[in-house]
């Protein structure tokens, strides 16, 4: 199977408008763009970053990323440039692939461009969550962000459980230039009515004044749900950390 | 950026195709070649999506452009956008989503070149070209390999097994009671079924691994380097994985390898259905 293949497909998602690859050695990079008007894939049985990450994963010997960009706003060419909010909330997903893969071996992740309005007041403050991805192999987790177009990778120990979530995060925040001096202190499973619905909740101590922050978050595997539980606690205290960088 | 090819900032009146096909640096004899040279990549190569992203490349480093990509409309799949080296989108190219079909550069090549047509015609007739063929041979229910590419991969498999000596395990897979789903809930329900079962079929196998829908309630899989005993260990990740319903079809199934159990495609294959309808009629009488 070629990349070829694994594009093709994942153009045939309903909605899907435009693919982009970037080869990182490690783990393969891809971004959807849906249709800014319907077809948004809400007629797939699946979520579309799920869709998606079973196709990639048929086709891929490596770990893959799914971004799924879905518009609110169509991005129609006006007289003025095109201004569209930098700001997403992302919803990664890491289901396990493979009959002998460990799991997690392929990741996908959601982002959502709001209208550029409401998002102006912290545009480009929050970091967006690209992809938790867990590797069995080498006891390793990575949190993939991304901010203003850069992106980061955080790294912990795998076996460290939901607190090396946690602390992969604030390494990939770490990348973007910013002084945190922060800590993780726990992070553990909230149980909800639904089974299905995984929710995380998180602690971190600040260090310099004696604080703590508490994140709580929703996801569809407890990596994904710590990734953006840290991301939830350090709302405020990185927007000043990181308008303090710029 | 492409943007600046858009016309943004110029107008809605500018956004009418900026092909490149200009009195660029190679002028219009590398551009008859480029074309050429497409028509018959058309004819030849086995990947549109390959030759669509081989014209914007060529394109980029005929003109020394910053940028190519191009905007086409595809009855079957909407409208897709296309940019040189297969490169994601950036916030400054999402205009391209909603921008009429085309070609666009950055710089805006002139627009008095014949060319331009020639090298969308191309694109277009590619695209076509890959849906053509994945309809051909993939099952429109399920999105697996249908039988005639099953036919083919299995030829393939056992070629190279014989060959070489590399084992691989043919299984294949009948759901319980399909008619009775279909008389029962009607045949939505059994189109859920036949699709829930592939669904956790794919998130389920290896990369390399084969899965085909082989007839109404009949799945194929061919699995590399895989033992008998480890047939039977898949098959419950395959049923304990989420899939589009709440439990998995019921199924039962047979398991041939090649080549220690058949070498050759009629025997494998016999092998196998043989295996499959013994267990079929084993759990019918557990019922």
């Amino acid at each position: 199977m070629t990349l070829d293949d694994l594009e093709f497909e994942l153009r045939k998602l309903p909605g899907v408008r435009a693919a982009g690859f970037d080869d990182r050695g490690d783990v393969l990079m891809v971004q959807l763009h849906l249709a800014p008007e319907g077809g948004h894939g809400e007629e797939l049985e699946l979520p579309m970053p799920v869709a998606a990450t079973r196709i990639a994963a048929r086709h891929s010997d490596k770990p893959v990323a799914v971004e799924v960009v879905r518009w609110r706003q169509a991005p129609a060419p006006t007289t003025e440039p095109v201004a569209v909010g930098a700001q997403a909330t992302v919803t990664p997903i890491s289901p396990a692939i493979g009959s002998d893969a460990g799991p997690a071996a392929t990741a996908g992740s959601v982002a959502t461009i709001p209208d550029t309005a409401a998002a102006e007041p912290e545009r480009g403050v929050r970091p967006r969550l690209l992809a938790v991805l867990s590797f069995p192999d080498t006891d390793e987790v990575e949190v993939h962000l991304v901010l203003h177009g850069r992106r980061t990778i955080g790294r912990a120990a795998a076996s460290g459980g939901l607190v090396a979530v946690v602390a992969a995060t604030l390494e990939a925040i770490r990348g973007f230039g910013v002084e945190l001096t922060v800590r993780p202190m726990w992070a553990r499973p909230v149980e909800g009515d639904e089974p299905e619905h995984i929710l995380v909740a998180v602690g971190i101590d600040v260090d310099d004044d004696d604080r703590q922050l508490f994140g709580l978050s929703g996801g569809t595997s407890a990596i994904d749900a710590g990734a953006r539980a840290t991301l939830d606690a350090l709302n405020r205290h990185l927007a000043r950390s990181v308008a303090a960088t710029r | 950026m492409v943007r600046r090819a858009l016309g943004l900032g110029r107008g809605l009146a500018a956004l009418l195709p900026d092909i490149a096909g200009s009195q660029g640096e190679g002028g219009a004899g590398s551009m008859v070649n480029l074309t050429g040279e497409l028509a018959n990549e058309l004819a030849t190569n086995e990947s549109g999506l390959a030759i669509i992203y081989r014209a914007l490349d060529a394109l980029v480093a005929a003109h020394d452009l910053e940028d190519a990509a191009i905007v086409i409309d595809e009855p079957n799949l909407g409208r897709q956008v296309f940019r040189a080296g297969r490169r994601v989108l950036d916030e400054d190219d999402e205009a391209l989503l909603a921008a009429p079909a085309g070609l666009y550069t950055e710089p805006p090549l002139a627009d008095d070149d014949l060319d331009r047509s020639m090298i969308t015609s191309v694109c277009v007739l590619a695209l076509r070209m890959d849906v053509l063929r994945y309809d051909a041979w993939h099952d429109p229910l399920t999105g697996l390999d249908d039988r005639r590419s099953f036919d083919r991969l299995l030829e393939m498999a056992v070629a190279r097994s014989t060959r070489y000596g590399w084992s691989f395990a043919l299984v294949m897979i009948d759901v319980d009671l399909l008619k009775t789903i279909n008389d029962t809930f009607g045949h939505a329900a059994g189109d859920l079924a036949l699709r829930d079962l592939s669904d956790r079929m794919m998130h389920t196998l290896r990369y390399g691994d084969n899965a085909a829908r082989i007839g109404g309630d009949e799945f194929a899989m061919i699995l590399p380097n895989t033992d008998a005993d480890a047939v039977a260990p898949l098959l419950e990740r395959i049923r304990a994985t989420p899939g589009l319903r709440g439990e998995a079809p019921e199924f039962s199934f047979g398991v041939a390898v090649c080549p220690s159990e058949a070498d050759t495609v009629q025997t494998l294959f016999e092998l196998a259905d043989g295996r499959l309808r013994e267990h079929k009629l084993a759990r019918k009488a557990q019922r």
